[in-house]
């Protein structure tokens, strides 16, 4: 039973001939006098063989009608930020002298807290975008929640404390550590 | 930069962009704007693109980032109660569907982030494990153990649905 434990995450690779030479011989030989790996191997081979590739024909004028999509959009977030830069610049700083008296860190980059997850959850939560006495409470809240020592990596730890980009933040990180974010955000009860 | 040579870099890859999220996401129009997302961000980064890596993995790189982030603001979603409603999720008992291929989808749907994107790009894009590696900046090794550990917790995922494998 212990051997199977060992033998059972190999067997994936196994079947796609990925592991070396050691692993291999050591999952053939087990498999010779296993019924329930060797059920297991079926069942994951079986799922695999399902997992194929689907053929989605586009179109022809796809690509073009693509292309004017994405210069439309370009076009449109170049306006937005040159509307948008004197108002969110105004809002930043002062969110940004708050987080700095309230954390004692030296300021952060102002899109960090105004990234697409930050602004999703202010739009869930209902709360105006410009109210700045709720932003920066919430975000120092937010701001302990992502820092639990305990249980990022320490390169995680260094992404979420240094990077500008909250989105390539919230993109590295492992599947645990982003669920330990929701978690965290779920019980701020907002 | 000149719009014409970021054309053609959009008509030489957009079907393996457009192809990968089709593959994660139920319809067309969402796969379309998590493509236009993609060439955007290669747009605006083209610059950065050092000719270090194809630029193929490159662009999948930012389309695999584009991806998680996609599914992680919908598990937001969820998280915060404003779900899509599926019906037909969960609990439901399995038995009424032979459409296997519906059932896996389901399945993934329920995998995190990155386990979903690995997925997708051995699978169904069968792209080799260097490749994988290359685009989702980790060893081979990690990608083969990536890989060997979101199949097996989907075979759980599909066994707790209640999939049994002779229907599949």
């Amino acid at each position: 039973m212990t051997h199977c434990k060992k033998i059972q995450p190999l067997l994936v690779l196994y079947f796609e001939k990925e592991l070396d030479r050691e692993d291999m011989i050591a999952v053939e030989s087990h498999l010779k006098s296993c019924a329930t790996c060797r059920q297991q191997l079926a069942e994951l081979t079986a799922l695999t063989g399902l997992m194929k590739p689907v053929r989605h024909t586009l179109p022809s004028s796809y690509s073009s009608e693509l292309i004017v999509q994405i210069h439309k959009k370009l076009e449109k977030n170049k306006k937005l930020k040159i509307g948008l830069v004197p108002a969110i610049s105004f809002s930043s700083v002062l969110l940004v002298l708050a987080l700095s008296f309230f954390l004692n860190t030296p300021a952060p980059a102002p899109d960090r807290f105004f990234s697409d997850e930050y602004l999703l959850f202010k739009q869930f939560s209902g709360i105006s975008f410009y109210d700045n006495e709720v932003i920066y409470n919430e975000t120092e809240e937010i701001a302990e929640d992502l820092m639990p020592g305990d249980y990022f990596s320490s390169s995680q730890e260094y992404l979420l404390e240094n990077s500008e980009d909250y989105n390539e933040v919230i993109t590295q990180l492992d599947d645990d550590a982003f669920e330990i974010i929701l978690q965290n955000l779920k019980n701020m009860e907002i | 930069m000149e719009n014409k040579i970021f054309n053609n870099i959009v008509r030489e890859n957009h079907e393996k962009v457009y192809s990968l999220f089709r593959g994660m996401v139920q319809t067309h129009e969402e796969a379309d704007d998590l493509t236009q997302e993609t060439f955007i961000k290669v747009y605006k980064n083209l610059d950065k693109f050092k000719g270090n890596s194809k630029m193929f993995t490159w662009i999948y790189r930012i389309a695999v980032n584009t991806g998680i982030n996609y599914l992680r603001k919908e598990r937001l979603k969820q998280i915060v109660g404003l779900e899509k409603i599926d019906l037909r999720d969960d609990d439901e008992p399995q038995a009424l569907t032979n459409q296997a291929r519906e059932i896996l989808t389901r399945g993934i749907k329920k995998l995190p982030a990155k386990q979903q994107m690995v997925i997708m790009l051995r699978s169904y894009q069968e792209l080799s494990y260097r490749e994988i590696a290359n685009i989702m900046d980790v060893t081979v090794n990690s990608a083969k153990v990536n890989f060997s550990h979101a199949v097996r917790n989907l075979k759980d995922i599909l066994e707790k649905m209640g999939v049994n494998y002779d229907t599949l």
